[in-house]
Formats: C-alpha cells, structure tokens, sequence
C-alpha cells in the first residue's frame, strides 16, 4: 500500500497544479478585469480617489504582471508585492466586487456548504444502502418495483424543480416559508448553540432536495451490482453447502456491492456542491454556490478561483481517499483493463 | 536446491527517483515558500512518506530473497525467515493507479508464525516466486482469500478454492 499511496500522491501534485493553472487561464480568458471595468466607470464619474485605490489594488495584486507571474504569485509559489502571500499561505487573495478579503467574503458559507453537503452525503447513504438491499434480494416484488418507480421519478426530477414544488406547497398548504439555511437573525452572527440549532431545523429541506437524485442513483447502481455479485458461482455454491442467506450476503457480494459506494467518495463532493448552486439560489440558501457563480459573472478572479480551487482540491483529495479505499477494499486483478507488469 | 531473487536496479532506481523528486518538492515549497499552518503539516507529513519510500528503495536494492526446501529468507538490512511449517497464509495483492485498471503491479505478503514477507511484482522471477510459494501453501492447506485467487488466476495458476 506504501507504493500505491506514493504513486497515488506522485500523480496528485502535478493534477492539482495542472487544475490551478487551467482555472486560473479560464478565469483569465475574458478580455480586461474586474478593475478595467472598474476604472471605466470611475473615470465617468471622475472619482480620483477611488481611481487611486483601483490602481494600488492593480499593483498589489500584480494584476499589471505577465500572466505566469499573476498565477505563480496567486497560488504562493512567487514573491509578490507582500512578499510569498497566495492560496499556500492562505492568502485566498481580495475580492473586489465586495471590496474585502476573500476569506472574509466567504465567512460562513464554507462552513455551511460543508454542513448542507455532508448532510446530503450521509443522506444518500443512509437511504440507498437498504434500499438497494431489498431492492435486490427481493427482485422483481412489489416492494423493488415501487422502489425502482420512485427511483426513476427522483432520477427524472430536475431539483430546483423539486425545490419550486415543495416551496410552493409549503407555502401554500401549510403557510411556511423553507427558504434559508437558518432563521435570518443569526445571519452574519458567530457561531453558537442557538444558530447551530436553526441550522439544523432548516437543513432538512436541501437535504431531501439535493439528495432525491443522488439517492435513487445510487439505488439504481447498488441494486444493479449486487444483482451481478449474488448471480455468481460462488454465491451458489455456498448456497448449495447451506450457509445462511444473511451470513452470506454480508460475507462476499455486499462487500463487493459496496465498491461504487466507495467509488463515488470522489465525485460526490464536487457534484453535491455544484449540483447545490441552482437549488442554493431557488431556496435562498447562503452557501457557496450562488457566491461562486456570482463571483464568474462579475469576473471577480481571486473569489472564484479560490472557490473553483476548493472544489477541486475537494475532488482531487476525494478521489485520492476512495482510491485508496478501494484498493484496500479489493486489490483484484481486472483481467478486462489488461495485465500487471 | 537454493533459488536467489532480486529487485532489478531500473525498477529501484525509479522509486529511488519518484522518492528523491518527492521530497525536493515538498521539502523545497516548505522551505522557500513559507506556506500556512496546516499546509506545513501536510507538506512535512507527505515529505515524510517520501523519504520512507526513499529509504524502502534503499533496503530493496540490498534485499535479496532465498526459497529452498527449508523456506523463504529476505536477506539484507530487514532480514526475516520463515519456515514452511511456520506459514500461515498468503495474499496476492493487484494495485494500479489507472482509471481502467490497466497496467500496475502486484504485491505478494507471506505471513509466517513470527512476521511477514512483502514482495512485489518488479522482483525479477516474481512469477516463479509467486507459484512456488502458493504451492507450499496449498501444500500445507492455507486458505487463500478471493482477491488471491483471481490474482493468481491471472498468473495462470489455480489455487484451492
């Protein structure tokens, strides 16, 4: 395992470099910055001062550098005017359209992404686990086709539809509004009993929004490779000697059943969090999402590409984990993907 | 009769590589880059892991392995012996960091009464190594778990099931 976690971290510095290069071109890409935008408008309306502080900004930032200078000043690995000050010392870098530090502009919601997403993670989980279950062990009854029916039905729902449709029941029937992630008081408070609590009475909501879909995949997926798993020939031959049923399905094919599970550790978090901006904006809710596709509409580079930054590195740490997990798991040989040296 | 393995020098020179570029890098951005607080824990505990594989390559190129009639030895600075009567069990590992698990390498753990013998698939014989040893084993009624089996499988041997 030592060589395979080497090799595994060995292939995760270059990727994760490549990403923050590849982000930070995207970023890039439009003509002009947020500041030429910036400056336009302030020579319109002749406010010297703020013209002054646009052009400070410009130099601390080396917005004025070439390009490769910009990106190896952003991501720490270059001295800029502060000296080493970028993603590796922390720095996240300033938010122009908030005029504040990014890590300032992103308080909270982090933390609450991190909440919603989590949430929505051991949600799916706790769900579809036995769900695929007896999906599988009883196939084709009328328990796994009423399932696989509101599989389908959470697969085909787009979520900022289903967020629409209970808002509006909500409202409607029962007169509520389960807009917010937390009652409006505790906005922008630091973090106690209280707001946790108004946090968690809220949460429900996008997490059964943004977890129906996830959930029913993962149904789909489990009943799927438990069904190929429990058809194999050593499962009936250890049926055939008589072990039990349940002993059985624990022992092997619900292990390797797990693998998807596992599998799927990596794009879980980048897709909950991506898949979460639409609903974030249909529901109010003050997470990350709706900040990030601010933040690329106004060009505000540091903004997004910290938040693009994070999701990666999410993705890239994701990956790394269930890589590993699945080769503890099952380090079997696939005869199909070709053969070892 | 005694039968010698070795770790070629092209497979240890390129983890001594991979373990050398490791460290110059982590230990590099953590000195000149001055990176934040937990980023320092990171980077020192993944410079660690490269300088371990470092040394591991180190150990490999001064390992050689012995297989006779009595058993199998690991000779060099982690020398260990185990006896035939002294074996408990065998696993044949598959890993490969591509997405369509193709390519990689494999990793054989002989577990006797008093430790273990890691050897991997870049050993020069690894095969022959492999065979020998799952025969003793079945010889002596170890069971093997399902990876092992396909894993040996793949070598073209059928192992108990």
């Amino acid at each position: 395992m030592l060589t395979y976690t080497i090799r595994r971290l060995l292939i995760m510095i270059p990727t994760l470099l490549v990403i923050s290069f590849v982000t930070f071109s995207i970023i890039k890409l439009p003509p002009g910055d947020f500041l030429s935008n910036q400056i336009a408008e302030l020579k319109s309306q002749g406010d010297n001062a703020a013209l002054e502080k646009v052009e400070f900004l410009r130099k601390q930032y080396g917005l004025d550098k070439p390009f490769v200078e910009q990106y190896a000043v952003w991501i720490g690995l270059w001295r800029g005017e502060k000296g080493f000050s970028g993603l590796l010392q922390g720095d996240w870098g300033w938010s122009f359209e908030y005029d504040l530090p990014v890590g300032d502009v992103v308080g909270d919601r982090m933390v609450l992404s991190f909440i919603l997403n989590f949430s929505v993670i051991l949600f799916t989980w706790a769900i579809a686990f036995p769900i695929g279950v007896y999906a599988a062990t009883h196939q084709y009854s009328w328990g796994d086709h009423g399932l696989t029916l509101l599989g389908y039905v959470g697969l085909a729902t787009p979520n900022f539809l289903f967020a629409l449709v209970l808002m509006y029941f909500a409202n409607v029937e029962f007169g509520l509004s389960i807009g917010g992630i937390m009652d409006p008081e505790y906005l922008g408070q630091p973090w106690g009993w209280a707001k946790f609590r108004s946090v968690l009475s809220h949460l429900w909501i996008p997490v059964i929004v943004i977890g129906t879909s996830g959930t029913a995949a993962m149904i789909r997926r489990l009943r799927a490779n438990l069904l190929d798993e429990l058809q194999k020939q050593y499962v009936v031959t250890a049926r055939a000697r008589g072990v039990p049923a349940v002993r059985l399905l624990i022992k092997y094919p619900l292990r390797m059943a797990l693998n998807p599970f596992i599998a799927d550790i990596g794009n879980l978090l980048p897709s909950v969090i991506s898949g979460s901006a639409i609903v974030a904006v249909v529901l109010s809710l003050q997470t990350s999402g709706p900040m990030l596709l601010e933040a690329l509409r106004s060009q505000d580079q540091y903004l997004a590409g910290s938040f693009l930054m994070f999701l990666s590195l999410l993705t890239v740490v994701g990956m790394f984990i269930s890589d590993l997990l699945l080769a503890a798991l099952d380090p079997r040989i696939r005869l199909t993907g070709g053969t070892a040296k | 009769m005694t039968r010698n393995f070795r770790y070629p020098f092209g497979a240890v020179a390129t983890e001594l590589a991979q373990g050398a570029a490791g460290s110059v890098v982590t230990v590099g951005v953590l000195q000149f880059a001055q990176p934040a607080g937990p980023l320092i824990w990171v980077l020192a505990a993944v410079a660690g892991l490269f300088l371990v594989y470092f040394a591991r390559a180190v150990v490999r190129y001064l390992t050689r392995f012995e297989l006779d009639e009595r058993g199998i030895r690991a000779l060099g600075p982690l020398a260990r012996d185990i006896a035939w009567p002294d074996l408990r069990a065998l696993r044949l590992d598959h890993y490969t960091t591509r997405s369509d698990r193709s390519g990689g390498w494999m990793q054989l753990v002989v577990r006797g009464a008093r430790g273990s013998i890691r050897i991997d698939s870049s050993l020069t014989g690894f095969d022959a190594l492999a065979v020998a040893l799952a025969e003793e084993a079945r010889r002596r009624d170890c069971a093997f778990d399902a990876s092992t089996r396909a894993n040996y499988r793949a070598l073209g041997f059928t192992p108990n099931d």
